[in-house]
């Protein structure tokens, strides 16, 4: 981990209905209901294996057991097709 | 004034078992306070009480890795508080309650893993209940009590009136050494001001700062100085055997005989105390010198050291431990020397509690990059065992302070207002956490300092 913490200028900050519409995109790609946790974190690391900012999905469909993806953009950039194309991908099992 | 923050406050409630949380809240439901309130509990079903909610939680826990980050948070928690924002317009305050047996670390971190969270509500402050009567048997054996006392901002001394007053100050000062930070409360029957629980701004470090210099004295590293006024020559400093082999001790000149001389000097010996130090062996002397002297005792505890005194005028000592423990005394041809003055510090540090808070305070600006750089080392190497740091920044080349909070690995931080004119450009940053080494952090803090 390397973090960035003051990495981020205050405007900066993650759109509200933009954090809220990308939720959607996974709810609606996965056919979730209510019960599953979908989070979104846009995340600072400077590691060499890192993207200066990534976009963070978490979805969590049973208590304790969830699937993590990264999109390497701002949350601001991301779209429903970059939502698809990282959630869709084939994962090692 | 700080930059306008509209989040919805939520303070968490936490308390070992019997420490009075639930008495608590039936007076914050039943109290006339104004304020509407959602609360959420372990016990009951949905219920509205007057103007507030309150909901049931199942404390679903989970453990969390994306890669860069490892964290344990309440999977309830969050869909709770996406439902309770379709009802934004019931409430103003959010209190979440935890069991008796929670750590409160999960619920602290839910608040950082998800933007839309994070950009909706505050965490305005942990409460932590302590049942002044029974805490004690807790405190050593479970880690549960130890961390509900660290990562307290508010720390509600319950049920008073079950302990006599030198008990209850000598929990106080217990409870201190764990979490020297937090604002302490003695209530009995959970009975206080709700302004006490909710809405606290517990994070703002400035309102805490702005009273008074308590977060320093309170964060000194020495338990004990005292003024001398003396003269040319050598004055001889005795101590009997002792709980350790050595005293760390810091002898300054003050500039006068006054608070703010001996303020000054204290914030001069807070710095030296985190330096390696010089060794002086029984029978050594020194000057009193910007530095701090390891006087190492002989073989079965005791010693006699020579305090060398160029010029006349009133001098500072810093103790590590207090004077009695090695009944220290000061001799000048055999006849003591009395302190004019001497104040017992509560001490940062402490023996017998591996919990402990470290504060750290500079007056020059950071470097962004080595402060970065070192955070990230220290949260990965160590963020298991820091369980809150909080801060206000004095970052080179910007003129905005910085604020910002963490819990283990997680953190949150934003520019805030900027330096006012003539403000005193310090920063201030304090950990709370398990096996805290005081000298790393500080040193490691201080190696971020701009050139």
């Amino acid at each position: 981990m390397n973090i960035n913490l003051l990495g981020t200028p205050p405007d900066a900050a993650p759109d509200l209905e933009k954090l809220k519409a990308i939720k959607e995109w996974v709810r609606a790609l996965f056919r979730l209901d209510d019960t599953a946790l979908v989070l979104v974190n846009e995340l600072a690391c400077k590691d060499p294996d890192c993207a200066d900012i990534e976009t963070s999905i978490v979805v969590s469909l049973a208590p304790k057991e969830y699937l993590t993806f990264s999109i390497p953009k701002r949350a601001a950039d991301v779209s429903q097709a970059d939502v698809i194309r990282e959630l869709s991908q084939p994962r090692p099992h | 004034m700080s930059t306008t923050d509209t989040r919805i406050p939520v303070t968490i409630l936490t308390g070992f078992l019997g420490s009075g949380k639930t008495t608590l809240l039936n007076h914050i439901l039943t109290a006339q306070h104004g304020k509407r309130i959602a609360v959420i509990e372990n016990e009951f079903g949905e219920i509205g009480i007057d103007n507030d909610l309150v909901i049931n939680a199942d404390e679903e826990v989970f453990e969390m890795n994306n890669g860069c980050i490892c964290c344990t948070v309440r999977g309830d928690l969050i869909r709770i508080l996406g439902n309770l924002m379709k009802r934004r317009d019931k409430f103003d305050y959010i209190l979440v309650e935890t069991t008796g047996m929670a750590d409160p670390g999960p619920v602290a971190q839910t608040f950082f893993v998800d933007d839309e969270v994070k950009a909706q509500f505050r965490l305005d402050g942990i409460v932590t209940l302590v049942d002044a009567k029974h805490i004690s048997q807790h405190l050593g054996d479970s880690k549960e009590c130890q961390e509900q006392v660290a990562f307290a901002d508010v720390m509600l001394l319950n049920k008073t009136d079950l302990v006599t007053a030198a008990e209850l100050s000598e929990l106080e000062a217990k409870l201190r050494s764990m979490n020297a930070v937090a604002r302490y409360h003695r209530t009995q029957q959970s009975s206080l001001p709700v302004e006490h629980v909710v809405d606290i701004r517990a994070f703002d470090l400035d309102a805490k700062l702005a009273v008074d210099d308590d977060f320093l004295r309170e964060e000194l590293p020495f338990e004990w100085s005292g003024e001398y006024a003396l003269q040319p020559g050598t004055y001889e400093l005795a101590f009997q055997p002792g709980p350790d082999p050595e005293m760390g001790l810091v002898a300054l000149k003050l500039a006068a005989s006054t608070e703010a001389a001996r303020t000054a000097a204290r914030q001069e010996a807070l710095k030296l105390f985190s330096t390696p130090g010089v060794t002086v062996a029984d029978g050594g002397q020194f000057p009193p010198r910007w530095a701090l002297h390891k006087l190492v005792f002989a073989d079965g505890g005791g010693g006699t050291f020579q305090l060398h005194i160029a010029e006349a005028g009133s001098y500072l000592l810093c103790t590590q431990h207090r004077p009695e423990e090695f009944a220290m005394v000061m001799r000048r041809d055999g006849a003591l020397v009395e302190p004019v003055l001497a104040v017992e510090h509560a001490a940062g540090h402490t023996h017998d509690n591996t919990v402990s808070s470290v504060g750290i305070t500079e007056d020059a600006p950071l470097d962004p990059k080595q402060l970065n750089a070192w955070l990230s080392e220290l949260l990965a190497t160590k963020g298991a065992d820091i369980f809150r740091m909080k801060g206000i920044l004095n970052v080179a080349g910007t003129a905005n302070r910085f604020v910002f909070q963490g819990v283990h690995m997680l953190f949150d931080g934003k520019a805030d207002r900027p330096w006012k004119d003539g403000e005193h450009r310090v920063s201030r940053m304090v950990f709370i956490g398990r096996n805290l080494d005081r000298a790393a952090l500080t040193t490691g803090f201080r190696n971020c300092l701009a050139a």
